[in-house]
């Protein structure tokens, strides 16, 4: 019984990380139509401008997150502005491959700049607390409780704001948000903004758990993709269900079947799941 | 251009693709020339399914590897000849590709190139640790060169060599074009064609997309663990990342940078882009990230790759000698 | 087309161009040493670590004014390339080395690596230096290997052998790292443990380059009640894996394969009493030789006073001191076969390049190309190392197959 509470706990501290990357990925997606492989890296940029805000300026840790919640927004907002917005008009599969050509000029110019070391920033707390045979650290509480308070900001956001509700209606029916007169460039990039501090949020929260390095993106990415894939790509609700389910799943199959062929499986799930329904759990049929 | 020009123009090509080892001794940059032409045709293979049926595959590397560790399997394990070997391994490869290709090819739009991403992983992650039979994250080792070829009163045509290697490879890479060619001028070519504009309308005039595009699926699929078996053969060692889908977007990139929808545009990627991944060495750490913006850089300026930027200069030098 | 279009097509063509054009070509007077290793990816750091050894003996050479060798004076350059880990790509950096580069011995870390190479440099002609424990490299028959660390069976022995008769630990849990080399570890390390009696509760291998978190199968781990656990990834990921497992209430010990550093993990704990009960490698500033002292300080000197030298620099380090002075006592620059016959030989090991830089003031090089070393062991007890043990490497474990 302990243990099945102590993987259920893992499964959702693991589900909170994805929920809120996979968040940010299907807000972009509405956006660029492809999902967006550069959001594991930009995750990646968003932990090492906390680390050196936390690190080598001394900032607290709460301080750290904001500065690297802030930074990253212009960087998804410099990024759409920049490099992506020449290609809305052109095939899909341009933007995917720009999107190839960023990962590797993010990851090879932080590993240029920063160094291969691995690094990591200090929990703002150490405790561990045990209740009924259960332990769990203070930094895995506040990824918790973080993440699903900021999930809730962003759809109270969206929901009920003029701002976000021209943002949805962007990012599910650019032709009709323009007929609104709602400037589509504008919450393009706005979109792209906060999908990527979401990304960052992400990273920050963990930063004290995982370790930081320049290929760290690779270890998330992989899976935001099927859980935008199970949510059915663009569905906000999807995202956040579908993070929390991969983050259990993953961690019920580690601890009670295997490690080994973890991915083999939930990959090969994902392949059937799509053949049964081709739009993915959430998503609306063709 | 009329026939007899085209004719003597393939005729000079050939002439110079058979005397290239001649010139080059460097073994380096034969090494170069047959890893271009195991691309190519793994390139080509990809262009068929992208370019022709609009469907952009993401396992086409995981084939590739399936093709690789299925010849490289039977030639150790089996003890089959290179030449027995391969066919059975492309033939399989094929297998994989029709019985995978059934359930994938169901999802439309986005959801393919996902759909397809998955398989590959999945594929890789069994690659990886099916300890027992692919050799695991170890990988395979001593793997052997094609067996000679005994002509009777010529003698025999060994493959130690990296020059026999390319001439194997050319032919290969010759054979592949020709089937290709074929494939797409033909009726079935342009009905593919037709799905990749407008599924819902092509299946509206009784095209049978999905018959169409599963039969393109297993016959790309074929050509890709084609270059995987010889890639096998020629490195003599396979790893499980060669089945990654980071393979996948190696030949994607070969591809579009090249010119996705033609058959020579896939052969200038696939001969230019690993030549500047090398030629760039000099750059030390920073040679990724000014790959990187070069692909960006490409793919901003000529969207339609290499040979489309060359199209649209012939195309405007021609207008203006017209006015 | 735009006209950015064309400029950039024309840019295109230049840059290709003009580097296919120019590359520095080896003269006559240089020995090129040549360098394939993961330099960037998950694996950077250790490729690095590497990188800086290498670095730092070609340098000194070249200071104390090149190598003579037979009466001429050459100057010795390192060629780096980046391979990923992956074997084709070891393979192609190797060729661009050796055909393009002049480069006669290539030195490559990873066992992949190591036998993609092995299936073609008897037959174009280039030297491999090994760094791997692994002992298949040296059991093949391949006339053109030599290998620097030393081999895995030692420490195998050696830890199970300090976990059982010291600690009194039966049961262990093994968390090696999913890959060829924590693999090959743990199931000589399983076959070992069991003979003497002990008990191996689960085997969950890990893979520390997807893995985002340990919490899942230390839970798993732990549940099985081991007495200690073998943990095999790099340093700052068994850091993690240990912090988690303290959290997780585990009190018992860790069983570190060597590729990991006590030193560097201390680091990434909060508090060093969390490593307490670990048996792993000395590290390199814990060996008392003068010969170490003397690296160590040159090593700061070099990279600055806050980077601390590991083994992985340290022995790609003497490997190059012992293949320059090979080639010295070879008398050649070009024959492959008098090199490695000098590397065996010896005199080597007298000569002042190796006996006045060597930090492992290394025993011999046997025939199949194993260089025996000094190993040291040690433990972390009580919030801080122990004194360092000797690790017995007999003959055997450099030159038995198993």
């Amino acid at each position: 019984m302990g243990i099945l509470l102590q993987t259920l706990i893992n499964g959702i501290m693991l589900g909170s990380v994805y929920a809120m990357v996979a968040l940010g990925l299907t807000l972009i997606y509405g956006i660029l139509n492809v999902p967006n492989f550069v959001h594991g890296t930009l995750y990646m940029i968003g932990a090492y401008i906390a680390y050196f805000a936390i690190v080598s300026f001394g900032a607290p840790y709460w301080v750290g997150l904001i500065v690297s919640l802030i930074i990253l927004f212009a960087i998804g907002i410099l990024l759409e502005r920049i490099v992506f917005r020449p290609f809305y008009d052109k095939p899909l599969i341009n933007s995917f491959i720009v999107a190839v050509g960023l990962i590797l000029v993010l990851e090879n110019t932080a590993l240029s700049l920063w160094g291969p070391e691995f690094r990591q920033f200090a929990a703002p707390s150490d405790k561990v607390i045990k209740v009924m045979g259960v332990m769990i650290t203070a930094q895995r509480i506040i990824v918790i409780v973080t993440a699903a308070v900021l999930i809730w900001l962003v759809h109270l956001f969206i929901k009920k704001t003029r701002l976000g509700s021209a943002i949805e209606a962007t990012s599910q029916n650019p032709d009709g948000a323009l007929l609104m007169g709602i400037n589509i460039s504008h919450m393009r990039g706005i979109t792209f903004g906060i999908g990527t501090a979401l990304a960052a949020v992400a990273a920050v929260l963990v930063g004290p758990i995982l370790l930081i390095y320049p290929a760290m993106g690779h270890t998330v990415i992989g899976m935001a993709f099927v859980i935008i894939i199970i949510g059915g790509m663009g569905s906000f609700i999807g995202a956040v269900l579908g993070g929390y389910i991969i983050g259990i799943l993953e961690t019920l199959v580690t601890s009670y079947i295997t490690n080994f062929f973890t991915e083999a499986i939930i990959f090969g799930l994902l392949v059937l799941l799509l053949a049964v329904r081709p739009t993915g759990l959430f998503g609306k049929p063709h | 251009m009329d026939k007899k020009r085209k004719a003597l123009c393939l005729g000079v090509l050939i002439l110079i693709i058979l005397i290239i080892p001649l010139f080059i001794k460097d073994e380096y940059y034969l090494h170069i020339l047959v890893m271009s032409g195991i691309w190519i045709i793994s390139a080509l293979s990809l262009n068929l399914i992208l370019g022709y049926a609009g469907q952009l595959n993401l396992a086409q590397g995981t084939f590739f590897g399936i093709g690789a560790y299925a010849t490289g399997l039977l030639m150790q394990k089996m003890g089959l000849s290179f030449w027995a070997a391969l066919p059975l391994g492309c033939l399989l490869t094929a297998t994989i590709g029709f019985v995978t290709g059934l359930p994938t090819l169901r999802t439309r739009g986005h959801y393919f190139p996902i759909a397809t991403m998955c398989l590959g992983i999945a594929i890789y992650y069994v690659i990886a640790r099916w300890d027992d039979v692919t050799g695991g994250a170890r990988g395979l080792f001593g793997l052997p060169r094609p067996d000679p070829i005994v002509i009777p009163f010529l003698g025999t045509i060994s493959f130690e060599s990296t020059a026999s290697c390319y001439y194997l490879v050319s032919f290969l890479v010759f054979i592949t074009i020709v089937v290709i060619h074929r494939l797409i001028t033909s009726l079935s070519g342009k009905r593919l064609i037709a799905i990749r504009g407008n599924e819902d309308l092509a299946q509206a005039l009784g095209i049978n997309t999905m018959r169409d595009k599963v039969i393109c699926f297993t016959i790309s699929t074929f050509f890709a663990g084609l270059a995987g078996g010889v890639f096998a053969s020629y490195m003599g060692s396979l790893m499980a990342e060669n089945a990654h889908f980071v393979t996948s977007f190696e030949m994607l990139l070969n591809v579009m940078i090249g010119g996705v929808g033609t058959i020579i545009g896939p052969i200038i990627g696939a001969i230019f882009l690993p030549l500047l991944s090398e030629e760039l060495h000099f750059l030390g750490g920073w040679r990724l990230v000014v790959y990187g913006l070069i692909l960006i850089l490409t793919i901003r300026f000529l969207p339609f790759g290499i040979v489309g930027g060359i199209r649209t200069a012939l195309a405007k030098r021609h207008d203006k000698r017209g006015v | 087309m735009k006209k950015g279009g064309y400029l950039f097509f024309l840019f295109l063509m230049g840059v290709l161009i003009v580097t296919t054009g120019t590359h520095l070509r080896a003269d006559e007077n240089t020995i090129t040493i040549g360098y394939s290793g993961p330099l960037s990816g998950g694996g950077a750091k250790f490729g690095k670590n590497l990188q800086m050894g290498l670095q730092m003996a070609v340098d000194q050479v070249n200071q104390m004014g090149g190598l003579e060798v037979a009466g001429k004076k050459y100057q010795v350059r390192l060629i780096s390339l980046d391979d990923q880990f992956q074997t084709a790509l070891t393979v192609s950096n190797a060729k661009r080395l050796v055909h393009k580069e002049g480069a006669k011995m290539i030195f490559n870390p990873s066992s992949g690596g190591i036998f993609g190479l092995m299936a073609i440099n008897e037959k174009e002609k280039f030297i491999i230096c090994a760094y791997t424990t692994n002992q298949v490299c040296v059991t093949s028959g391949n006339k053109l290997i030599f290998r620097g660390p030393p081999a895995m069976m030692a420490y195998v022995q050696a830890w199970a052998n300090r976990a059982m008769d010291k600690f009194g630990w039966k049961k262990c849990a093994m968390m090696p790292d999913a890959y060829d080399y924590g693999k090959l570890w743990s199931g000589l390390f399983e076959k070992y443990w069991q003979k003497k009696g002990g008990v191996i509760t689960t085997h969950i291998p890990v893979d520390f380059m997807k893995l985002s978190d340990y919490y899942p199968l230390l839970t798993k781990a732990l549940a099985t009640n081991p007495d200690c656990i073998l943990i095999g990834s790099s340093s700052e990921p068994n850091a993690m894996q240990v912090k988690q497992a303290r959290e997780l209430g585990f009190r018992g010990g860790f069983i570190v394969i060597e590729r990991g550093k006590l030193e560097e993990m201390l680091q990434f704990v909060p508090d060093p009493n969390m490593l307490n009960g670990s048996i792993g490698t000395c590290p390199l500033i814990f060996y008392p030789n003068p010969s170490a002292k003397k690296f160590i300080k040159k090593f700061k000197e070099k990279y600055g006073a806050d980077q601390v030298p590991v083994h992985e620099s340290a022995i790609a380090y003497a490997n190059i001191i012992y293949y320059l002075a090979a080639i010295k006592l070879a008398g050649t620059t070009t024959d492959v076969y008098k090199i490695m016959d000098a590397l065996k030989d010896p005199r080597i090991q007298k000569m002042p390049l190796v006996k006045e830089n060597d930090p492992y003031e290394n025993e011999k090089i046997f025939p199949n190309g194993a260089v025996k070393g000094r190993v040291l062991g040690v433990e972390f007890v009580n919030g801080k190392f122990s004194d360092p043990f000797p690790v017995p490497t007999p003959d055997w474990v450099y030159t038995e197959k198993y």
